[in-house]
């Protein structure tokens, strides 16, 4: 069972890094997480310059002005790329023919949709991991003495992790489903809009204001940024990810039936 | 080896296999025959578990293929019509793949590597392959683990003369230890390697003979194909 598994985490993961969309992505968050970050740095030192002689300087604290809205930055990219990422799963195995391998094998279609997660969950982290780079960068030509957070920025770095693994499960739920990988694509992305609507749309007073955004997996990620670990949020990400994989499940066994 | 009792399959309102009842005992080289959409994918499937059936059963080597699947596929190589390969994938990580979900050791993909004779193209890209050597590497992976029962979907379909000449070679000296399972529609195909013949047409079982019988009935292949479909579809409609 577990040599299965491995095998087609393994597989996955060859598939992805022999393709350049795992590289590309890779550029492009390294870049834009760069590029956020010296904006909000210099932001950050325009601001302590401003308030450095005033008392509530004390307040402008280098993790929340700088890694938090990093963070918060770098889910809008996950919106976009992680579908991307997911799309080719399973849908591109039918388009292909090696689905028809793997359902005449040994295979158990819970084991299928576990090493591909597997797989996901690599390549996520081998992404959490670039956009982690250059604040530890940061971190490492500072001054010595200076109030770097790294606890928070793990924290950040979970929360993150999480929040990719959730959108891969979505994204692997939504390969399952269809034969394309655009339609695929497609949507995952809408519903990953979906979850930024409902934390947009969500935000007011009311029962509704405050339950809508609660259910969306962006606003579960602000508490993360900040370097507050909630057992609330990581339950909530992880009943994601087990419904998201539930519904792959039924896609895959869904094929048996409906040919 | 096989045993069908009333398959049946439909897709929709369309109906795709019906009623289908044949038994194919073991070390025999069979041959399943009808035209296009005739229903002999959708039967292979059936058999080979990634499709259930409506109605009916499947039975491989005495196991179900619905309520024992993983037993009965323990039995099945299976080459479906395209070659289920990653194309993104070396060849020998293709066969590495499938002897790990096989749980097979190096010894076994060495084994199916001379048999095929695949050494050449081992570290090549699936992608750059010919058809042929696609062909070859899609057998290779039904071969490994050595199930005793080969299921074979076309498998000289797009072939050029040579290749389909090495391929039938092949199989013919797979015959003398499996039990092979050949869906085809090219007639010369069934004479040159196998020894009974089951065609459909329409989903249904219209022979259940060996080939000299048929040829003896009706003078060739191509006759007895074409009287035993035209009677069928009379008697359909």
């Amino acid at each position: 069972m577990r040599q299965r598994i491995v095998a087609i985490m393994k597989v996955e993961l060859l598939r992805q890094f022999t393709t350049p969309l795992v590289y590309v992505m890779g550029f492009f968050l390294s870049a834009l997480s760069g590029y956020f970050l010296i904006v909000l740095g210099r932001s950050f030192i325009e601001l302590t310059l401003k308030f450095g002689a005033n008392p509530e300087a004390a307040n402008l604290h280098f993790h929340e002005r700088i890694i938090a809205p990093l963070v918060l930055n770098i889910e809008y990219l996950f919106v976009l790329m992680i579908p991307l990422l997911c799309m080719r799963t399973l849908a591109s195995e039918r388009a292909q023919g090696s689905f028809e391998l793997l359902a005449a094998s040994l295979v158990r279609p819970w084991e299928l949709i576990l090493g591909k997660f597997l797989a996901l969950t690599v390549v996520v982290v081998a992404l959490c991991g670039v956009v982690c780079l250059e604040p530890l960068i940061l971190a490492a030509i500072a001054e010595p003495g200076s109030a770097f957070d790294f606890g928070a920025l793990a924290t950040a770095m979970i929360g993150l992790g999480l929040l990719g693994c959730a959108f891969a499960a979505v994204g692997l739920a939504a390969s399952a489903l269809t034969e394309s990988p655009a339609l695929a694509a497609g949507g995952s992305f809408l519903f990953l809009l979906f979850a930024w609507v409902l934390r947009v749309g969500g935000q007011g007073e009311g029962f509704w204001g405050q339950l809508l955004p609660a259910l969306s997996p962006l606003t579960r990620l602000e508490n993360f940024a900040i370097g507050r670990l909630s057992a609330a949020d990581i339950g909530y990400f992880l009943v994601l990810i087990a419904l998201a994989l539930t519904v792959a499940l039924r896609g895959v066994d869904r094929h048996r039936w409906q040919g | 080896m096989i045993c069908a009792e009333q398959l049946s399959r439909s897709f929709a309102s369309r109906r795709a296999v019906h009623r289908l009842n044949f038994e194919l005992k073991p070390g025999s080289v069979v041959a399943f025959v009808g035209p296009n959409g005739a229903g002999k994918t959708t039967t292979l499937r059936m058999i080979t578990g990634a499709l259930a059936p409506s109605s009916g059963r499947v039975l491989v080597d005495g196991f179900d293929t619905f309520e024992a699947p993983y037993q009965a596929r323990a039995q099945i190589g299976f080459l479906p019509e395209a070659p289920p390969l990653y194309p993104e994938l070396k060849v020998i990580e293709n066969l590495r793949f499938v002897s790990a979900i096989k749980g097979l050791d190096k010894a076994a993909i060495d084994a199916v590597v001379e048999r095929c004779e695949l050494g050449e193209v081992l570290k090549q890209l699936q992608s750059q392959l010919s058809k042929g050597f696609r062909q070859r590497v899609g057998l290779a992976l039904a071969l490994l683990g050595d199930p005793p029962l080969l299921i074979l979907d076309e498998p000289t379909s797009g072939l050029d003369p040579a290749q389909i000449e090495g391929m039938r070679g092949l199989i013919r000296s797979l015959g003398s230890d499996h039990t092979v399972l050949l869906s085809t529609h090219i007639l010369s195909e069934v004479e040159a390697v196998c020894d009974h013949v089951l065609m459909i047409d329409q989903g249904e079982l219209v022979a259940d003979a060996s080939a000299q019988e048929l040829i003896d009935e009706h003078g060739d292949l191509q006759a007895a194909f074409l009287s035993r479909c035209a009677a069928h579809r009379k008697e359909r409609s």
